[in-house]
């Protein structure tokens, strides 16, 4: 092996008194792309931050070495380093752009701090990185600023940034974690063709492993402050011999067959010093000597682990595709072409309204009883409004939302407190839903008390009731909701909204926030609740991978619309509308074949939807027809797609 | 942009308007009323009736009051009681004078809040922070009277640095001429804000410090100076602006009791004054400009956040 551009041996970093990270080895060679992956606190960002002398207040590095080209960055001017020959991308384009500074002064910055350059010589380099960042009409964005720019916009603002300055080395951490899936896929597709362009490395920070799947030729798994696995990527999806990788691989929602392989338990909190293997706690292979003794790093250089009891060297589980519950046929749900305007945002400066935005526009849907209903779409295409209208926080702008038969509209006063009862909602984080100042006890008896059911000691047994049902322990009645992890929140959500043994949960991106690991505990428990409730879901996500994996039928939305409707295996087999079959091609899967069509343009504002089809200002099979005539939801065997020209 | 100055313009018309009608009813509430003040306790009643004829006191109070509008339309504000002078004339030559007080404390505050505040930020919990913040809370805390007879104690008397008295001169030129004598109102005045604006500032930097847009501007290989001028300064000033708009009505207080405490002949003394005589055209012309000025601090202030934040400027 060459000898790398950055060396990392052993590093041990404490930020305000966890032990962030414990001794992490990891080298990244001239040109190399390497994939740094695992859950939220494992300390893949602090290594990134790091490196670059970056750390968060109370961050300290107590030792170690890292150096960069030969040169130790522990003692290094890492001024003159960063942005010059190490550049860097952070998560979240929205918040990191400075918002009163044009984008071309921001991209220009760098080359005024490291090279002697004219103003005039700085802002012509910028505009040629915009440029080659992919930005439309660099020259008249360079005096835009950030808040004109879109999400993805403003990330290619960040990169062209980053590389203006044409460094050795990029560290993209989770540079595509706050984006629509087809916003991700051109992205990492950019970083990919600017690295091969630029001959740069190339370290990928992320917690989702479908990101690195295809995109890096190295992937070092962290665990606890640790690199517990490294190894080639194919390598490491198809032969992961740390048992946390292979949990972690196992509990992926694109892998799994039935239920998930959710790893028991947390991630170790990083306060105490750990004498054996951080994983011990949380595996099913644990001996004495992984409880005692650390296990170093083992292997060659095309993989190593640390691990005791290595998996077999043999091929993980297919994919195989989940079968859908029994499902009756009596309909629960249903919309009639339901739709909801938004009056725009007034002008702040000049008052008055300026239109209305139809969030939904239209939507016809039937939900059966017991059904898995998932709805996904991009961010702004009106899922969640969906959600909304259908638990009654929206009121629809025209068409009818019938439950049990019943226009929810037409409710009278009385049957209304009643019918609440029957739908409730669970949130991304229900947590930050729920009343910090009051206690978990007095958040589930609430409903009960409002509703009038039982006596205060029925509450409280039934409280203690759900608190099991959702594997909370009894006495998590006496604490407060902040004082509980992101899966235990969802938990507590969950038993919240099943407090009042609802026919149908509303579920907005309910494991969007968790690491993987813990999504898997939650949509099994999903799943067994409603197994044993005989609930009924409409499940909200971006997230394809999870619907497929839970819900039964899928509804895709764009732009307020409702484009294909159908059985989750038969529209991930065989999409039929062009957006469908685009979010699918975007979607990053861990092992799974990815096409390499990259999706074109952003999606047009809601406030101005094209005419006709929504999405023919996208889609490749778009002819003179798309623009005239709005294709209706038109049923064709047991699918409903809304196109012209269905695959 | 246009149509934006038009409206705020109407709005605060209005709020002029506004302001007419409520001080004037409540002057007219008040017991004891100018005849009184003007021909002193032993005037006979039927002199008082006199008088209250003579000025129209005797007519209905809405009478009186659009007689007053009607006279304020055509630019009269009326005559002084006590002085004898019109209101017009009094207030431009006082108003210059309270506007060279107000501007200099306000500056002055400005110049040395900013760096304080910035300094405390980057200091946090540290004990320069400590020590700041220790000083601020006291400046605050001292009533301006209080702070002005300590500063004349200090400066005046034990060290005889500077006059106890403001220049007395009726023009400009001698106000700056003798500026010596308005260092320690000035300075009186701007304490407190001072002591408001660092601590505001000081929060808002410790905001600014923790965005991503400062990791991003760290990233790019910066000084930690620049980066704090460059890029942090700007944003955390942004809600010290609205503060300083908001702040006007507490400074025209301040200049009451200061000009008074350091007899400086501008609108705060002429206010002051004219209170304790009931002089109602003098109030009433003081309470209007006041107004004016505090509607259009705020737009001053509205129009430099959307200089300074181009997320305010450009919406469309």
């Amino acid at each position: 092996m060459t000898e790398p551009l950055l060396r990392i041996r052993d590093l041990r970093v404490d930020v305000q008194g966890a032990h962030a990270l414990a001794g992490v080895d990891l080298d990244v060679a001239p040109g190399a792309a390497v994939g740094v992956v695992g859950e939220s606190g494992c300390g893949k960002t602090m290594t990134a931050l790091a490196v670059l002398g970056l750390l968060p207040p109370g961050g300290r590095v107590l030792g170690g070495s890292m150096s960069f080209a030969g040169v130790d960055l522990r003692t290094a001017n890492l001024e003159s380093l960063r942005g010059n020959e190490i550049g860097m991308v952070f998560q979240d384009p929205l918040t990191s752009l400075n918002p009163t500074m044009t984008i071309g002064a921001q991209v220009a910055e760098p080359l005024l701090l490291h090279r002697e350059v004219s103003r005039r010589e700085a802002w012509r380099t910028a505009e040629e990185a915009l440029g080659l960042v992919g930005l439309p009409q660099p020259a008249e964005r360079m005096r835009s600023y950030p808040h004109q720019l879109s999400g993805g916009m403003r990330q290619r603002v960040a990169i062209a940034t980053a590389l203006v300055c044409r460094p050795k080395l990029l560290i993209a951490d989770e540079p595509t974690t706050a984006l629509d899936v087809t916003t991700q896929h051109q992205i990492l597709e950019l970083i990919d063709d600017l690295r091969r362009q630029l001959g740069m490395a190339l370290v990928l920070v992320t917690h989702d492993l479908g990101v690195v799947a295809e995109r890096v030729d190295e992937v070092a798994v962290m665990y606890a402050g640790r690199v517990v696995e490294r190894a080639r990527t194919a390598e490491l999806f198809n032969h992961p011999r740390h048992r946390y990788t292979e949990a972690l691989l196992a509990a992926l929602p694109e892998r799994s067959a039935r239920d998930l392989r959710a790893i028991p338990g947390m991630p170790p909190t990083l306060t105490e010093e750990l004498a054996g293997c951080p994983f011990a706690p949380r595996c099913a292979h644990t001996t004495d000597q992984c409880r005692d003794e650390r296990p170093a790093l083992t292997g060659d250089e095309r993989h190593a682990w640390a691990c005791f009891h290595p998996a077999p060297p043999v091929p993980t589980t297919v994919v195989t595709q989940p079968v859908p519950e029994p499902v009756g046929e009596q309909v629960l749900l249903e919309l009639d072409s339901v739709s909801k305007d938004f009056p725009l945002a007034t002008r702040p400066l000049l008052g008055g309204l300026t239109g209305s935005v139809s969030a939904v526009a239209g939507v016809s849907l039937s939900i059966r009883r017991g059904e898995i209903f998932g709805l996904v779409g991009e961010s702004g295409c009106g899922k969640t409004t969906v959600g909304r209208l259908v638990v009654g926080l929206e009121q629809p702008s025209s068409g009818q939302i019938r439950f049990d038969g019943k226009d929810i509209a037409t409710l009278s006063r009385a049957e209304r407190k009643p019918h609440r009862r029957r739908v409730q909602l669970v949130f991304q984080d229900s947590a930050a839903a729920m009343d910090p100042r009051m206690r978990v006890g007095a958040i589930l008896r609430e409903p009960l008390a409002i509703q009038g059911i039982g006596d205060r000691r029925e509450q409280r047994r039934r409280v203690a009731e759900l608190l099991a049902e959702v594997g909370l322990p009894e006495q998590a009645v006496h604490r407060y909701p902040h004082e509980f992890s992101g899966g235990q929140r969802q938990r507590l959500g969950l038993a919240r909204a099943l407090a009042l043994r609802p026919d149908l949960l509303v579920a907005d991106e309910p494991v969007s926030a968790l690491d993987v690991s813990v999504q898997a505990q939650i949509l099994n428990l999903l799943r067994r609740l409603r197994a044993e409730h005989a609930l009924t879901y409409l499940f909200v996500s971006h997230d394809l991978a999870v619907v497929r994996h839970l819900a039964d039928t899928v509804g895709v939305m764009y732009l307020g619309k409702l484009v294909e409707v159908g059985p989750v295996r038969e529209v991930y087999r065989e999409p039929r509308h062009p957006y469908t079959r685009l979010l699918l091609d975007s979607l990053p899967s861990a092992g799974a074949h990815r096409s390499s069509t990259a999706p074109g343009g952003e999606p047009p504002s809601a406030a101005r939807p094209p005419s006709g089809c929504r999405f023919r200002t996208r889609c490749p099979r778009a002819e003179a027809v798309c623009a005239e005539v709005e294709p209706p939801l038109t049923t064709d065997g047991g699918r409903q797609v809304a196109c012209h020209f269905p695959g | 942009m246009t149509r934006f100055l038009i409206r705020r313009t109407l709005q605060a018309l209005v709020v002029l308007l506004l302001v007419t009608v409520i001080v004037f009813a409540l002057l007219h509430a008040l017991p004891g009323g100018p005849a009184r003040a003007i021909l002193g306790p032993r005037a006979s009643l039927p002199q008082i009736e006199q008088f209250n004829h003579d000025q129209g006191f005797d007519q209905p109070l809405p009478v009186q009051y659009l007689s007053y509008l009607w006279h304020l339309l055509g630019g009269d504000l009326g005559q002084s009681y006590r002085l004898n002078q019109p209101v017009l004339d009094l207030l431009a030559q006082r108003i210059p004078k309270t506007l060279v007080l107000t501007c200099s404390a306000t500056l002055l505050a400005v110049a040395v809040a900013v760096p304080l505040g910035v300094l405390q930020a980057v200091r946090r919990g540290r004990f320069t922070d400590h020590l700041l913040t220790g000083l601020s809370f006291l400046a605050y805390a001292t009533p301006a009277f209080f702070l002005g007879l300590v500063l004349i104690i200090l400066f005046a008397q034990t060290w005889p640095l500077l006059p106890a008295e403001a220049p007395q001169s009726a023009g400009l030129g001698g106000v700056f001429a003798g500026f010596g004598g308005l260092l320690l109102p000035i300075c009186t005045l701007a304490a407190g804000m001072i002591a408001a604006f660092s601590r505001y500032l000081r929060s808002s930097v410790l905001d600014n410090l923790t965005e991503d847009y400062v990791r991003t501007a760290r990233s790019k290989g910066q000084s930690e100076r620049r980066v704090l001028v460059r890029h942090v300064l700007r944003n955390a000033l942004i809600p010290v602006v609205t503060l300083l708009g908001m702040y006007l009505p507490a400074l025209f207080g301040g200049t009451v009791v200061v000009e008074s405490l350091f007899n400086y002949p501008g609108t705060g003394l002429l206010f002051w004054s004219a209170a304790q005589s009931s002089d109602f055209p003098v109030l009433l012309g003081v309470t209007l400009v006041v107004a004016a000025a505090t509607v259009l601090g705020s737009l001053l202030a509205d129009l430099v956040y959307a200089l300074l934040d181009p997320r305010i400027r450009t919406v469309r």
